[in-house]
């Protein structure tokens, strides 16, 4: 899969893994194998402060002892975002019981169009529980940038307006507030339940 | 209007409509067929929404297919689009003004590819319905197929 802009470049990454599983095993330890593509070592999340489209705030510091998923889209998407927030229903039905501790986060890169009942309307077409965000531009540029990722708005010529391109990717992030993983579009859902469930473990 | 439940229609109207462009193949020849499988779409449940049709092309002629253009009863405009991912992750949409299927050749379209674009649905999609989405190829044939709504 591959890597969002200005990350650790492959090499680090594979150096990073290496040390870390040769400590693990110094440790008496087994070191965790996950499908995603693995932030090593991983990173303090970003600050993500928005509206929450149902109301109040939403602040991802907040959600400490839940793991998150974060996904940057839009609700005139019709084909990557509805894509990704079926997976996601699929992820949260193979949960179980443990889809309790585990936050599916939309947040809404198009806030000129997806007004909160828009937005709020759209992701709980697929599961009430999901949560949608979103806030001012300046806001989400910070975000984005704080993710590595970028959002701009395309002129198609489609009767659809225009549309945005953002990030096809889901990020993780761990009980303890630290990016943990990153999912290309498409994940399939019992790798992402086995991640998810290691992550969960404390892993 | 109901349209009956399938997956696949035969296309026996580019053969006659080669014929009446003056396309004539000989009485011996195999028929040939171009196919539209496991068409679905993903569910809407508001009227006026933009939502996304899949189907599968099956060219199984020794010609080259173009579909032009494509409608639907169930939308007010029905699009031709593309995503794609960059080489950071990030997801691209195209319209497109064309699909093309080559002789003997397969496209699939799928979340994350080809899909089309269904704008301004003029009646809730849930899951089970079927809907008709209509297909205009360059040669003058004029093609349907169902498409069922998926969740």
């Amino acid at each position: 899969m591959q890597l969002c802009k200005a990350r650790p470049s492959p090499g680090r990454i594979g150096s990073l893994v290496a040390a870390a599983s040769i400590i693990a095993l110094a440790a008496g330890c087994k070191p965790v194998s996950f499908h995603g593509t693995a932030y090593e070592p991983p990173e303090k999340a970003p600050s993500v402060v928005l509206q929450k489209a149902s109301g109040g705030e939403f602040s991802l510091a907040d959600q400490h002892g839940s793991v998150v998923l974060l996904f940057f889209g839009y609700t005139h998407c019709p084909d990557i975002c509805p894509t990704t927030l079926t997976d996601w229903k699929r992820v949260k039905s193979a949960l179980g019981r443990d889809a309790s501790r585990v936050r599916f986060v939309f947040i809404s890169v198009d806030p000129a169009r997806d007004d909160p009942a828009t937005l709020q309307r759209y992701v709980s077409r697929f599961d009430p529980d999901f949560i949608a965000a979103t806030g001012d531009s300046a806001t989400l540029s910070n975000i984005e940038r704080s993710f590595h990722v970028t959002s701009t708005h395309e002129e198609t010529g489609s009767a659809n307006g225009y549309a945005v391109t953002h990030p096809s990717q889901t990020f993780v992030i761990d009980k303890r507030g630290e990016l943990r993983l990153l999912y290309s579009f498409g994940m399939a859902t019992a790798d992402v339940v086995s991640d998810i469930r290691e992550l969960l473990r404390g892993a | 209007m109901k349209f009956a439940p399938t997956s696949r229609l035969t296309l026996g109207l580019v053969a006659l409509a080669s014929a009446l462009a003056g396309c004539h193949r000989g009485a011996h020849q195999q028929a040939t067929t171009f196919e539209m499988e496991d068409a679905w779409v993903r569910a809407a449940p508001d009227s006026g929404s933009t939502t996304a049709a899949y189907i599968r092309f099956v060219n199984g002629t020794a010609d080259t297919v173009v579909v032009s253009h494509f409608s639907s009863e169930d939308a007010r405009v029905v699009e031709l689009h593309e995503s794609s991912t960059d080489s950071v992750g990030e997801s691209h949409m195209a319209m497109r003004d064309s699909l093309v299927i080559a002789p003997a050749h397969t496209l699939v379209m799928r979340p994350g590819g080809y899909h089309l674009m269904l704008i301004g649905t003029t009646h809730g999609l849930t899951p089970g319905k079927m809907i008709r989405i209509v297909m205009h190829l360059s040669n003058g044939a004029i093609v349907a197929t169902s498409a069922r709504v998926q969740p």
